[in-house]
């Protein structure tokens, strides 16, 4: 029983060592600026809420600030920033639940053209039971096409993920 | 067991030397309060330092490097952007953490420094380093420090100190607040 419990956990790191070996610093941080900068429209998966978003560089395109507004509820708009760290590639979502999450790049599927984001540390959290987005995930799914996901959580589980489907501005 | 085995009855003395006890920690207690309000700020301070932040939001200009920067907020108003427009752009984001107030510089030197507010008067607020990633290496220019001076509502001047190779780097933004057009009507 010890030794299958030490077995599954080395499975684990070592899987998760594969995850971040995956992702390459430059040319992830190459795909999102290339894919992601410019004017973008769409709407909220579950809800079908429109959606307006804005993606540019800044600090000598050392970053990426995403600013997505929601017209129909203008105080739950929210920004990302994602750059590169060394040899990872974070972001801090400032979030319209109030705290800022920092989170780094874990892994990239080159099926699905999607990158996955998993929690460092969370700022401003109020109380343990607050909620904040613990993952993100940004996809490409087609040409002019990209999907920003984020996962919340609040004690000790997932709550839920908010998708935000977004289409060029031609 | 009788009162008086346990508890004696305080004399003129015994009760002039009770309230002088008293009164020196009195003094001592009010002495180090004061002392630790001025070395660090009551937490409220740093919030009244975000709400007087939050008032930036609108279009400034720099006429000495004619230069646009907005303020816009974003998550509920629980972080203020600041966007410097021209070339190149840089931009930093403040937001509250609990009692802290804290702001990160995706900056041109293309790092990211993090600082925390570390005094607040009304007039100045001063942001300290925390830490820094992206850093090319140890020499390599990234900034240290941030004051901002409140001179009218109108006016504000941000002062940037970072390092280069150890010497000290030192930039200065004065922003005049952009007036709104309006419009009078004609004739």
């Amino acid at each position: 029983m010890q030794t299958q419990r030490i077995s599954i956990a080395v499975l684990l790191l070592i899987t998760s060592l594969q995850s971040s070996a995956e992702v390459d610093v430059n040319a992830t941080f190459d795909l999102l600026k290339q894919n992601l900068v410019g004017e973008w429209r769409g709407f909220i998966a579950h809800s079908g809420e429109p959606v307006e978003a804005t993606f540019y560089l800044t600090g000598n395109d050392s970053a990426i600030v995403e600013y997505i507004r929601r017209p129909q509820k203008p105080k739950a708009s929210m920004s990302s920033v994602y750059h590169a760290a060394d040899d990872e590639v974070w972001v801090t979502h400032y979030c319209s639940f109030m705290n800022q999450p920092r989170l780094k790049a874990t892994s990239f599927s080159a099926q699905h053209r999607s990158l996955s984001f998993d929690l460092m540390d969370v700022s401003n959290l109020q109380q343990s039971g607050d909620r904040y987005t613990h993952k993100m995930r940004v996809a490409f799914p087609g040409p002019n096409k990209a999907s920003v996901t984020y996962t919340g959580f609040a004690e000790g589980q997932e709550t839920g993920d908010l998708t935000v489907e977004l289409e060029r501005i031609e | 067991m009788k009162p008086d085995e346990t508890e004696p009855e305080l004399t003129d003395m015994n009760r002039a030397n009770l309230i002088s006890h008293i009164s020196v920690v009195f003094f001592v207690f009010c002495c180090t309060s004061s002392q630790a309000a001025e070395l660090s700020p009551s937490p409220p301070q740093f919030h009244q330092a975000f709400a007087q932040l939050k008032t930036l939001e609108g279009t400034w200009d720099e006429e000495e490097y004619g230069r646009v920067i907005e303020y816009h907020l974003t998550g509920d108003d629980s972080a203020l952007i600041e966007e410097f427009i021209g070339d190149p752009p840089m931009t930093s984001v403040y937001h509250l953490d609990g009692v802290d107030l804290r702001m990160t510089h995706y900056c041109n030197a293309e790092n990211q420094p993090r600082m925390i507010a570390s005094s607040y008067d009304s007039d100045t607020l001063h942001f300290s380093f925390v830490d820094v990633s992206n850093l090319e290496s140890p020499h390599a220019y990234h900034t240290r420090t941030l004051r901002i001076e409140f001179l009218t509502e109108n006016s504000v001047v941000l002062t940037f100190t970072g390092l280069r190779s150890g010497e000290e780097v030192v930039t200065t933004h004065t922003l005049t607040r952009r007036q709104t057009q309006i419009f009078s009507g004609g004739e």
